[in-house]
């Protein structure tokens, strides 16, 4: 048994130890908004925080995370209003939306390392989550108008 | 490139053929497309009533749900859809939902493609609220004690010498049951496009808010308690190939590890597949890479890319092959008396479809039905004859009501076929890349 904080929940799991935490967050606890797609750690669609960092989950063996704190796409924000999701919603960033939590979580670590991120550090960070509709444009643009909110810009 | 014609496309139901109803069903109105053969209102079996594939329904709270038939894989088009019904109704598009209906064969033909998801529904959706509003509008004025001529509709409500009923008042109050004929429906009057209030106009999509909160559903997302999970073995061809042996020696030490097993499939989609099945997904994707199998592939095993291009050069060379798109009959002559001529060859080349969600489906049998539930852009494809799966049960493919897909065409197919237990298969991503299905570039 594994014992470990989700979204301020603490759960206890039986899935084996080197199971992907990807597959236990999503079949034994699940929480379906964190996505399966690549299963490599290259796509980006699974990205979940544990300790605050994005983290890969189907790259992640449960033993991994014993004790950690981990957040998903459902705990980002308790009303599910994070500026990142605001932004997100106002500038309809999704189109299919199956790479979008990824996305989300991915860029909720950027805006804290560079609160006023450039082009290059979004695309630097940025570059391990794919999206097959080709949403980056607004994903560049949902990012910087979350975070010119969160340093509390009066202009956009 | 689909054919529409071949595929009954042309058999979408035809307003210039069709009455409508409106009916009441439970507290609230349904609105909808008569079957052939006009039933009376006042029946109150749905079925008998409704042409199914389009219809809304208004609660005398006022909401107005519409029926989307469309696969959601990020283009919006319940948003899109809904819109039409809405701006000819007059409806408070803040009390518009839609609902993803499963893929009962009821619903008639259901595919999404060809871009003709939002054209070829508006001479029936935007008759079927304009027919709406009318009823709405009568009825409004009734119980207001005005004429229908002093009334104006709005926002969903009835406006009418400074007074208003809204449209739930109406459902709740009055009585909305009409028959439009044929004619009657035909010469609807739909609004200009000057005067549309929602179609066009900037909106946020109905889908948005759940694709960014995790909330939003997608096929891999559906599940049932007790479900095993499987990962396939694909063969090396699409068509043709055959399993020769199953040797799991390597899989059986693996905490649940289930078994392995070639579908026994007599309706040809999926010849050749290997369910390598366990308890947990993980265990069945590590499984099936230590599950050795042996097929015979079929014919095509070798073809190479270039062999496909190949192919194309000889049966463009080839003048008596192929056809025209434009029969200009003034072109070989002008090719002959040409004093310069330039020649270019376009190709295109076959490419990965790469949806990021893997195919994916869950199946089992509930009172002696085979639901399957994933997300599917073809969904009246992938319901399975019984006669030919030589199953004892009714089969019927499902979306699941609120799945959406992450990108489609040809991937698809369905996986499902007689199960012991509810089982949820996925794809693994290095094997669907692999084997994607042949898809041409545009």
């Amino acid at each position: 048994m594994t014992t470990f904080e989700i979204n301020g929940r603490t759960v206890s799991v039986h899935s084996p130890d080197d199971a992907p935490l990807l597959w236990v967050i999503r079949d034994e606890i699940g929480l379906t908004g964190t996505k399966f797609g690549c299963g490599i750690g290259f796509c980006g669609a699974c990205t979940v925080h544990v300790e605050g960092r994005a983290t890969r989950s189907c790259i992640t063996p449960l033993s991994a995370v014993a004790s950690a704190k981990i957040t998903t796409i459902e705990g980002l924000d308790p009303q599910g209003t994070h500026p990142l999701q605001t932004a997100w919603l106002e500038l309809q960033v999704p189109q299919c939306g199956y790479c979008q939590s990824g996305q989300i979580m991915q860029a909720a670590t950027l805006v804290k390392d560079y609160p006023d991120p450039s082009d290059r550090d979004i695309n630097a960070v940025m570059a391990g989550n794919v999206c097959r509709c080709m949403t980056y444009p607004r994903i560049r643009k949902a990012i910087k108008l979350a975070a010119s909110r969160m340093r509390g810009d009066t202009h956009d | 490139m689909i054919s529409l014609s071949a595929h009954g496309l042309r058999g979408s139901p035809d307003p210039s053929r069709r009455g409508f109803l409106i009916a009441i069903v439970g507290g609230g109105v349904m609105l909808g497309y008569a079957r052939s053969g006009l039933a009376a209102p006042g029946t109150d079996s749905l079925s008998d009533l409704f042409e199914p594939t389009i219809w809304y329904g208004i609660e005398p709270s006022g909401v107005v749900t519409v029926n989307i038939i469309r696969a959601e894989m990020g283009q919006h088009v319940g948003t899109a859809l809904a819109r039409i019904v809405a701006d000819e109704l007059e409806a408070d598009w803040n009390k518009v939902k839609t609902v993803t209906v499963d893929s009962n064969p009821k619903w008639g033909l259901m595919i999404t493609g060809g871009s003709f998801s939002v054209w070829q529904s508006f001479p029936l959706l935007s008759r079927a609220g304009a027919a709406g509003r009318i009823a709405l509008v009568e009825e409004g004025a009734k119980l207001l004690g005005v004429s229908s001529h002093a009334c104006a509709a709005r926002n969903g409500a009835v406006h009418a010498k400074g007074r208003t009923i809204s449209y739930g008042d109406i459902v709740a109050r009055g009585d909305l049951r009409r028959t439009f004929t044929p004619e009657q429906l035909q010469k609807m009057p739909i609004k200009p496009p000057a005067d549309r209030r929602l179609i066009g106009k900037d909106v946020v999509a109905l889908d948005v808010p759940s694709k960014v909160n995790g909330k939003g559903r997608y096929g891999l997302d559906a599940a049932v308690d007790g479900m095993i999970y499987a990962r396939p073995k694909i063969p090396p061809t699409r068509y043709g190939s055959k399993v020769i042996s199953i040797d799991d020696s390597a899989a059986k030490h693996l905490p649940g590890y289930i078994r392995s097993l070639a579908l026994d499939d007599p309706s040809g989609t999926v010849p050749g597949w290997v369910m390598v099945y366990a308890a947990s997904f993980s265990a069945a994707n590590r499984a099936a890479d230590l599950v050795k199998v042996k097929w015979q592939s079929g014919q095509t095993a070798n073809v190479s890319e270039q062999d496909i291009q190949q192919r194309a050069a000889e049966l463009i060379a080839d003048p008596k092959g192929g056809s025209l798109f434009v029969d200009d009959p003034g072109v070989d002559a002008a090719l002959a008396s040409a004093k310069r001529k330039i020649e270019r060859t376009y190709t295109t080349a076959t490419v990965m479809h790469f949806a990021l969600e893997p195919v994916n489906a869950l199946a089992f049998e509930k009172d002696g039905v085979i639901e399957i539930h994933t997300g599917n852009q073809w969904q009246s494809m992938a319901v399975v004859d019984p006669a030919g799966a030589r199953e004892s049960f009714a089969t019927q493919s499902g979306q699941d009501r609120d799945a959406q897909l992450s990108a489609g065409w040809g991937i698809r197919p369905p996986p499902g076929r007689r199960l012991c237990r509810p089982c949820r298969a996925c794809n693994a991503r290095n094997k669907q890349t692999g084997e994607d299905g042949l898809h041409a570039s545009r």
